[in-house]
């Protein structure tokens, strides 16, 4: 293709589906191979590295965050969950959050809402991730503390203290978790509450786990991907391994006439055309492919190399 | 940073399997499982159980 060549909108729009379509296939079906004992499936315990919770009803993996929590309150360092979150996002990157996470995919499907979307770039995400780095951290200090009680056996009283803190800290106000597990519990049991004002019994943490998941899927209908950008403390870690992975994006030189529709279209807000040419090391990049599809010269590719010693950082 | 990219991607591939390697070897992969078995409380946190 010369420079000049350009793919028509009509085209661009087609290819644009197609992938779109494609990649909800694929989050479906993942989240159907998580939930396999609707199947009849055996819980395999398999930790993999998207937010889902391990307390949904018939799930058969755990998701990668809670197992890393979970060890670590449980009084050992969390060696197996860090060793599958640094692998899997040193060979693929955050494509797991673009193609695998079930949160992602309620995301994209929350995403599809008629709204006049806003794309904040790269500066606004550095700002609000600070809500990432405060789960991350106030797992990581939870974790570490009431897993040191345990393994000293005098943790009857931090426990006490936390009460469900004291387990999955992320998981109590994890959308993720309000969404594929306390919904769905609070369904199968609805009719052993007996009468509506059962509700009244509910628990101040489970309102507020509610109105945390109603208020991202709000700002997510506006902002795409607003929770992977602002809040997912695995996304977080991923994203720093991911800038270095095996398979990322380029740009071809001689193609790409920076006309930017590849920004205009990401759905995390990345400054494409602020990265050298051989790749695209953002921490946001999810992989989805959104850009490739949108590029009227054919100018972006999915590559699959070592990054190289000159690629610069941002 | 004095690390460059390339070097880095090889420290969190090496770190990758260096924890994967001890987490297997010292059995986190039966008690990640035993969890995933177990209710999780913090889950279903503010839910009345029956």
């Amino acid at each position: 293709m010369s420079s000049e060549d350009k793919i028509s909108p009509e085209e661009v729009a087609a290819r644009t589906r197609r992938i779109k379509t494609f990649r909800l296939f694929i989050q479906i079906l993942v989240l159907l191979i998580i939930n396999a004992q609707i199947f009849g499936a055996e819980d395999t315990g398999f930790p993999v590295p998207v937010l889902y919770p391990a307390g949904a009803p018939y799930t058969v993996m755990v998701g990668a965050y809670y197992a890393f929590e979970k060890t670590m309150t449980s009084g050992a360092l969390p060696f197996l969950a860090l060793g599958v979150i640094f692998l899997i996002s040193v060979i693929s990157g955050r494509a797991f959050c673009g193609w695998a996470c079930p949160f992602g995919l309620a995301q994209d499907v929350v995403g599809f809402a008629p709204t006049k979307k806003k794309r904040p770039d790269r500066l606004v995400n550095k700002d609000l991730q600070f809500f990432a780095q405060f789960f991350l951290f106030m797992g990581v200090i939870i974790g570490l503390y009431v897993g040191w009680k345990t393994y000293q056996g005098t943790d009857v009283d931090v426990r006490e203290g936390l009460g469900v803190f004291s387990d999955a800290p992320f998981a109590v106000y994890s959308p993720a978790a309000t969404l594929f597990a306390t919904i769905p519990y609070m369904i199968g049991w609805y009719p052993d509450y007996n009468d509506p004002l059962a509700f009244t019994d509910f628990g101040m943490l489970f309102w507020i786990s509610l109105l945390f998941l109603i208020l991202i899927l709000y700002t997510v209908a506006y902002v795409p991907r607003a929770f992977c950008r602002w809040f997912c403390p695995l996304g977080l870690i991923m994203g720093e391994c991911g800038k270095y992975s095996l398979i990322g994006l380029s740009r071809n030189p001689a193609r790409c006439d920076k006309c930017g529709d590849c920004e205009k279209v990401c759905p995390m807000g990345v400054r494409i055309l602020d990265y050298p040419y051989e790749r695209v090391s953002d921490t946001y990049c999810i992989l989805c492919m959104d850009c490739v599809a949108a590029c009227p010269k054919d100018a972006l590719e999915i590559t699959f190399n070592i990054p190289k010693k000159s690629a610069e950082e941002k | 940073m004095f690390i460059n990219p390339r070097l880095r991607f090889f420290f969190i591939l090496f770190f990758g399997l260096l924890f994967l390697s001890i987490g297997i070897v010292v059995g986190q992969y039966d008690d990640i499982k035993e969890y995933a078995a177990s209710f999780c409380d913090s889950c279903t946190a503010g839910l009345p159980k029956p």
